[in-house]
């Protein structure tokens, strides 16, 4: 045995890698390697791999011209800036209730929890029937308080990418309100001690030292559930099937559709890398901002 | 005597609130529960009769074993799925894990930093050259398909590989010097002192899994090998008809696992998101 340690441990170190490092390759590093080259190809599945051509930048420049496309983002969007601000504001509001002192902490915890750990089929079933215009419980409910017109949601090009915003909302809070909670407890309690005896209000403690020292909490919140945002898919691929008339299309619906009812392997991939090239510049234009605002 | 009075009075008109709040946040699923004992015909009623005078107990048997594919067999696939990833996971996770924290070799960073750089990228950027991969590897419609690819968890592995700093070498090195590997230390040492890491992380793998709509979608076309939860979906298409009893009972059969997993095991769950597990 002439080996060194350093050697032994390289080995050794590698050995208990290897089944990651299969993974890694098979599923991960290669299929993204393989993404990127053919989305700038025009390759379908029904021509095959032997069809196969290069075409440059033709994928993102039809792209740009195609409607779906555009509305996809369009609605991307719009779902993005009203889901994540909403689900955050409500989630702390919860968590702040929460960690008050009350009866039944923890089964309240989890009542709140439970939309989030439901599966994404039966979340939307459920709100299928919730939002059915003619006689589903919410319009029920509508019609007996005395509102005449109901909204038609899901059914109708206006109210339908509403209704898929209240249902994520509704699935998200659970799980940004247990972060918060988890900060929360974090906070020293002498802090609010010292504040009382400054004459400090309930208000002004929660402005003055509660959201501050939250804000790392938050800054993550914004990061994660924007990029859960955009990759929104299960709830409208059952729910609406991105209608109708494409209200409730959404970029990965398209990826979804170009990919496995068009067999269009090149313009999914293209659409793909735009998402990620979203996501990216997003995700590092708060950690730019983050500065600002997140106090450490 | 009186603080104390106001402290309680304090207490339960915060709990009411938040009752009341959690009325409004558990809704759907009181309805889901519902419409699950509901005859077709009693579903959608006006008022919504919260309490079914008939209860339609057989909404169950009926779904658990009847048609051409019973939700039985998806719950089961659902259940093989899961407890396979869940376990792989556990595995191949902890191992690399371990490689990360405690062995000091060549690329240990490098390698670190490119599995990391992954978790940036959206997992449809590769959905096509896994969807590929798969038939090539002859796994298309096979459970295989889901539960191989789940194993390789980059979230779990970072999450251990945090628990795993925690543990001093100190205690590790003292068993080096007798002349026991890593193999030994990490079996015997590093895995039975970090049961919470595990637990939280192996709830985080068993909900993904479970709940994954995805993958089952675009890997698994016949209906025999349907997880649960792409099951669900066919109940709102029963001879053209939508059936929102059968949905109902099916999403209830696939909630009870879940419902009964968080019961027994919260507050690892809790504490596991809490602390690395940011991303579901």
């Amino acid at each position: 045995m002439n080996m060194t340690q350093r050697t032994r441990n390289t080995i050794v170190g590698y050995l208990f890698l290897t089944p990651s490092l299969i993974g890694y390759v098979v599923f991960l590093a290669f299929p993204i390697v393989f993404s990127l080259i053919i989305s700038f190809t025009n390759w379908d599945l029904i021509s095959g791999l032997k069809n196969i051509k290069f075409v440059g930048f033709d994928n993102f420049i039809k792209m740009y011209r195609d409607v779906n496309v555009t509305k996809a983002l369009k609605n991307n969007i719009i779902f993005a800036v009203t889901t994540v601000p909403m689900t955050i504001f409500i989630a702390l509001f919860f968590a702040v209730l929460l960690n008050n002192k009350i009866y039944c902490k923890r089964m309240f915890r989890l009542f709140y929890f439970i939309p989030y750990i439901t599966s994404i089929t039966a979340v939307s079933v459920v709100w299928l029937a919730m939002f059915n215009p003619s006689s589903g419980p919410i319009n029920t409910i509508l019609r007996s308080i005395g509102v005449a017109k109901p909204p038609a949601w899901i059914s109708s090009p206006h109210t339908a990418l509403l209704s898929i915003i209240i249902v994520s909302i509704w699935m998200g809070i659970g799980f940004c309100m247990v972060l918060y909670l988890a900060a929360l407890q974090n906070i020293p309690v002498s802090y609010y001690e010292a504040a009382e005896l400054d004459g400090t209000t309930e208000l002004g403690k929660f402005i003055h030292i509660t959201l501050p020292l939250l804000s790392s909490t938050t800054f993550m919140l914004f990061i994660t559930r924007l990029i859960t945002s955009f990759e929104v898919f299960g709830i409208i691929s059952v729910m609406t099937g991105g209608g109708p008339v494409k209200s409730t299309t959404v970029l990965v619906y398209e990826i979804y559709i170009q990919s496995f009812q068009y067999y269009k392997f090149g313009y999914a991939s293209a659409i793909a890398w735009l998402l990620f090239f979203i996501i990216f510049t997003v995700t590092v234009l708060q950690w730019v901002g983050q500065k600002k605002w997140v106090h450490e | 005597m009186r603080y104390q009075n106001t402290l309680i009075l304090k207490k339960a008109f915060l709990t009411l609130v938040i009752a009341l709040l959690s009325i409004i946040m558990l809704f759907p699923l009181a309805w889901m529960l519902s419409a699950s004992l509901k005859l077709p015909t009693k579903v959608f009623t006006s008022p919504i009769e919260w309490i079914p005078k008939n209860p339609q107990w057989s909404n169950f048997s009926f779904v658990w074993s009847s048609g051409e594919v019973p939700f039985s067999r998806n719950f089961l696939n659902s259940i093989i799925v899961t407890v396979i990833s869940l376990f792989g996971t556990l595995i191949v996770c902890s191992m690399a894990a371990y490689a990360f924290s405690k062995i000091s070799f060549k690329g240990n960073t490098v390698v670190f930093l490119l599995y990391l750089a992954t978790m940036m990228i959206p997992s449809q950027v590769t959905l096509v050259p896994r969807f590929m991969i798969m038939r090539w590897l002859h796994l298309s419609d096979t459970l295989m398909a889901l539960i191989i690819p789940s194993v390789f968890n980059i979230v779990a592995m970072f999450t251990l590989r945090q628990s795993f700093n925690s543990i001093p070498n100190d205690i590790l090195e003292s068993v080096w010097i007798d002349g026991a590997g890593h193999l030994r230390t990490f079996t015997s040492i590093v895995l039975p002192m970090s049961g919470p890491a595990l637990i939280s992380a192996g709830i985080l793998a068993f909900v993904r899994s479970w709940n994954d709509y995805m993958n089952p979608l675009i890997f698994i076309n016949s209906e025999r090998k349907f997880t649960a939860t792409l099951a669900i979906k066919n109940y709102l298409n029963v001879d053209g008809q939508p059936r929102y009893d059968l949905a109902m009972t099916a999403s209830i059969i696939s909630l009870i696992p879940i419902i009964v997993l968080f019961t027994l095991v919260q507050k690892y769950y809790f504490q596991g998101i809490a602390t690395t597990g940011m991303k579901e």
